[in-house]
């Protein structure tokens, strides 16, 4: 018996000293459900070929399977046996995610409660004689029960109310620029807040582990530092008129982010203005057009955005270009022998002659 | 002392009587064109040819200023008026209008709507902006006035001194060219006019 418990202590530990080499070596992360207990530690053979197994199966016992993760990935420990695939990032694509906001109010709150709850109950005791009739009696005894309950409560001041979300519809032109620039544009999957939010929602790293941005080489994440809306009026000097402006200002903060890397390519913050301006008297009202500002606002901060983008963004590869593959075309009469004339002038002075006998000359492409 | 009194009144009365029969019979005022720039001398208050003379000799020391001559492209600048500070009534606008009359056909400065003309300017953009009258692609759009990068400002100021025979008055007219973004002053000069009346 104990000899036997020793064997099984051996091979735990020769399983565990197997993962955590693996471990080492390759960087990789081992998760999953925890080590099984000694007794039900079964015999596990490593791969004779010198590969690594993605999944180690056990043959008996609680435990089913380790999964392994490969290149960051996400983990699971649900157990299913889907091996781990390494999918290879789409040269030159962009993920372009819509713009982060974090959104911070300051509010007054009120709240008056008055709660008054009564109830009374009597009830008549009669006296019972013998034959089954009852019979009032002068010296009746009534019980009542009454009962009354009143709350009151005043609660008030200010709270602090933070959400995170996405504003969708600013990046419609930035998206081109990319897809003129030469790259291809990946949608990012939305990112939804959750219940009890936190900066954490500003993580692209978690994200790009998630899968949100596919196998885009790139994501380009834009959070918004500020949004600001200006409401003025004043008197223009030598008139007798004011003018009545409302101005819209947005401040988004840009990262290119390298997906297997994590490095930061290209940052920059970019803003955009629109307003809307009414000229009239003191007392004049100023229905302002919001569509006018809406499309001043976009129009300015997608020409500063496509300047700074362009500014830094990477030269594409082409090697790997998905767009040189389809349309790469074949040079013809540069570098090919087969298509070379050499041109010499004719003898009696007449046009030009094509000289096959002369040593061919060689064209190289730069 | 009643009989020298009605005999005054006598003479009184025929004199006034005599003057209206020459008014009756005078002819009517010659009027002539003359020389615009000619050299006026009537009295010594401020005249035309003081007018003609400052505004003249300011044009020129704004053309030869390094704001003008060391510029790529002719400066925009706004005037600011000038004030008056003299005893006499002078219409100053006179002077800066020809003063950027003359500045502006020399092609070398550009202006822009001053103070004084911004109700006109207002009210032509209110028309073409806020009545719907006009069609949204030929109107000029609010937000959009260019802005000067000078500022033209100055004064005029008289000294005057007389006794019973001479009376002799001093013009001088001090203008000062700024820079609205950093307030330094680029261009300053004076130019000064004395008139001398004796009898």
């Amino acid at each position: 018996m104990l000899n036997t418990k020793t064997n099984s202590s051996c091979r735990l530990l020769a399983i565990s000293a197997l993962l955590f080499a693996t471990s080492n070596v390759l960087g990789q992360t081992i998760s999953g459900t925890p080590l099984p207990p000694l007794s039900s530690v079964p015999e596990v053979k490593a791969a004779t070929d010198g590969t690594i197994p993605s999944e180690v199966s056990v043959n008996k016992g609680k435990v089913e399977s380790f999964k392994m993760t490969i290149g960051g990935g996400s983990s699971s420990d649900e157990g299913n046996k889907q091996a781990v695939q390494i999918v290879p990032k789409i040269p030159n694509s962009v993920a372009v995610t819509d713009l982060s906001i974090k959104k911070e109010v300051k509010e007054f709150f009120y709240d008056e409660k008055f709660n008054s709850k009564a109830s009374i109950q009597s009830s008549p005791s009669t006296p019972v004689v013998s034959d089954g009739s009852s019979i009032p009696s002068p010296t009746q005894s009534q019980t009542i029960n009454g009962q009354a309950e009143t709350s009151y409560s005043k609660q008030f001041g200010t709270r602090r109310v933070i959400s995170y979300s996405e504003v969708r519809g600013l990046n419609a032109d930035i998206k081109s620029t990319l897809i003129k620039a030469g790259y291809k544009v990946v949608q990012a999957a939305p990112n939804v807040a959750k219940e009890n939010e936190n900066d954490n929602f500003f993580n692209v790293s978690e994200r790009i582990n998630r899968g949100d941005f596919r196998d885009a080489q790139f994501v380009l994440h834009g959070t918004i530092t500020n949004v600001e809306v200006r409401n003025t009026r004043d008197f223009i000097q030598g008139t007798a008129d004011y003018s009545y402006r409302l101005e819209h200002s947005l401040i988004v903060e840009f990262s290119l982010i390298n997906t297997e890397t994590l490095q930061v390519i290209a940052s920059f913050n970019a803003m955009g203005s629109g307003q809307d301006m009414y000229l009239g008297k003191n007392n004049a009202i100023f229905v302002p057009k919001v569509d006018r500002i809406t499309r001043e606002l976009l129009s300015s901060f997608s020409q500063d955005a496509h300047k700074k983008l362009m500014d830094q963004l990477p030269p594409i590869n082409k090697e790997t270009s998905i767009l040189n593959v389809f349309s790469s075309k074949q040079e013809t009469g540069v570098g090919d022998p087969s298509t070379l004339k050499v041109y010499a002038p004719g003898k009696a002075g007449g046009g030009s002659q094509i000289t096959p006998d002369k040593d061919p000359v060689i064209i190289y492409r730069k | 002392m009643k009989k020298s009194f009605t005999i005054n009144n006598l003479k009184v009365t025929l004199l006034s009587l005599v003057a209206m029969l020459l008014q009756g019979c005078a002819t009517e005022a010659v009027v002539r064109y003359g020389d615009s720039k000619a050299v006026e001398t009537v009295n010594t208050d401020f005249g035309s040819s003081d007018l003609l003379q400052l505004s003249e000799r300011m044009t020129r020391s704004i053309l030869e200023s390094k704001v003008v001559t060391g510029a790529r492209e002719a400066p925009i600048i706004t005037l600011a008026g000038v004030k008056n500070k003299t005893s006499d009534y002078i219409d100053t606008n006179a002077i800066s209008g020809r003063i950027r009359a003359q500045l502006t056909k020399s092609g070398n400065v550009r202006f822009v709507t001053s103070i004084s003309e911004m109700q006109n300017q207002v009210d032509e953009l209110k028309r073409q902006n806020q009545t719907g009258l006009y069609a949204s692609q030929s109107t000029s759009r609010m937000g959009n006035m260019t802005g000067s990068r000078f500022r033209v400002e100055g004064e005029i100021t008289s000294i005057v001194k007389q006794n019973k025979n001479i009376k002799d008055v001093f013009y001088n007219l001090h203008l000062t060219m700024f820079n609205n973004e950093t307030g330094e002053i680029v261009w300053e000069d004076d130019q000064d006019i004395r008139k001398t009346a004796s009898r």
